[in-house]
């Protein structure tokens, strides 16, 4: 996949074309892309430090696999965190059997590696553990305004609700983690 | 929008650098400690996992998501293949069945006899063989020729047993 005319890097939405019609270049520039903050995303909403590379690659086969269903409407990157989300919550229910789990997912457990967290600063981990006790759509409308800087016309596309309902959810989130993060 | 709504809704690009407070939203966010709050929140969550991120091998996540991908085309490619075969030969088994396991005879083109072996026919004359014929054409019901079958509805089943057994010597 080459620059455009302009000199410009392609869009991802050209990148997604490309890869449809078959370059493999395409896939592996929209990897290098978006890997640091899918990584960072699933870590954020509580996969272990070990397990984020295998979510990662998960994330991505997945996105691949079903490419056709990103119809662009939401920025690419959104979408796959949506991936990594129903990613991380299948992979927990899992993990903890045939269990019925709330409908919201809370209270997602904290799988960090112990010894590498403790590098991480107090503040850092107080404001992750928050995030995972955190309904779902809370925390990754939360995760997607304040590590992606995102709209909540970009949020409400890519999790299926209203700009309106994302705005609530961003604010029930810092009212809930102000409490949680004391 | 009061000043708190202002500096929540700009805190995410404030944390991300892609925006700056202003001299007014700083004086606010020193001495509003809700505002301040909300801002450690969110300035902690934008600077979480980066040194996970940094840990992650583009290179070897790339390739081992596009052999994934290349083995699960491989085999959605079989299974179609399978799918295909297992319907040929459920069609293939249908037709068995329907046709009884006998291959139809082939076709005749136009012109031609088909040639039907019946030894029974053989022995018969000219005229017999000319009556069986019309029989054959004639609608059903009718009778052969020289049987009055009419005759035989008078019948009880002793007499009709004893005209068969005349009829096949």
């Amino acid at each position: 996949m080459s620059p455009t005319p302009g000199g410009e890097a392609p869009s991802d939405a050209a990148l997604v074309a490309a890869y449809r019609a078959g370059d493999e270049r395409a896939a592996a520039e929209l990897v290098r892309r978006h890997l640091g903050a899918v990584g960072r995303f699933l870590y954020s909403s509580g996969a272990g430090r070990s397990d984020v590379e295998d979510l990662v690659q998960e994330t991505f086969f997945r996105a691949f696999r079903k490419v056709d269903g990103w119809r662009g409407d939401a920025a690419f990157r959104s979408w796959l965190f949506t991936i990594a989300g129903n990613l991380l919550r299948d992979d927990y229910r899992k993990r903890k059997g045939r269990q019925v789990i709330s409908i919201e997912d809370r209270d997602l457990p904290d799988r960090a590696d112990p010894e590498a967290d403790l590098m991480a600063s107090e503040a850092a981990q107080r404001v992750r553990d928050g995030l995972t006790r955190l309904p779902r759509l809370q925390r990754e409308v939360f995760l997607l305004r304040s590590q992606e800087g995102r709209e909540y016309d970009d949020i409400a596309a890519a999790l299926g609700t209203t700009p309106g309902a994302a705005r609530v959810h961003y604010h029930h989130a810092v009212k809930r983690l102000k409490e949680l993060v004391q | 929008m009061t000043i708190c709504e202002q500096l929540s809704e700009r805190m995410p690009a404030v944390a991300l650098g892609t925006a700056t407070w202003s001299a007014e939203e700083e004086t606010h966010l020193a001495g509003c400690p809700e505002c301040r709050k909300e801002w450690e929140l969110v300035s902690a969550a934008a600077d979480l996992g980066h040194d996970v991120a940094a840990g992650l091998d583009s290179h070897h996540v790339t390739e081992r998501v596009l052999g994934r991908l290349r083995a699960d085309r491989g085999r959605r490619g079989r299974r179609i293949a399978w799918v295909v075969g297992g319907l040929a030969a459920a069609a293939a088994m249908a037709l068995v069945v329907r046709t009884g396991g006998h291959p139809r005879a082939p076709a005749t083109s136009p012109g031609t006899v088909a040639e039907i072996p019946l030894p029974e026919l053989d022995s018969l004359r000219t005229p017999e063989l000319q009556a069986v014929l019309d029989a054959l054409d004639a609608p059903l019901g009718t009778a052969v020729q020289g049987v009055d079958t009419g005759e035989l509805e008078d019948l009880d089943a002793h007499e009709l047993q004893h005209v068969l057994d005349g009829l096949e010597g």
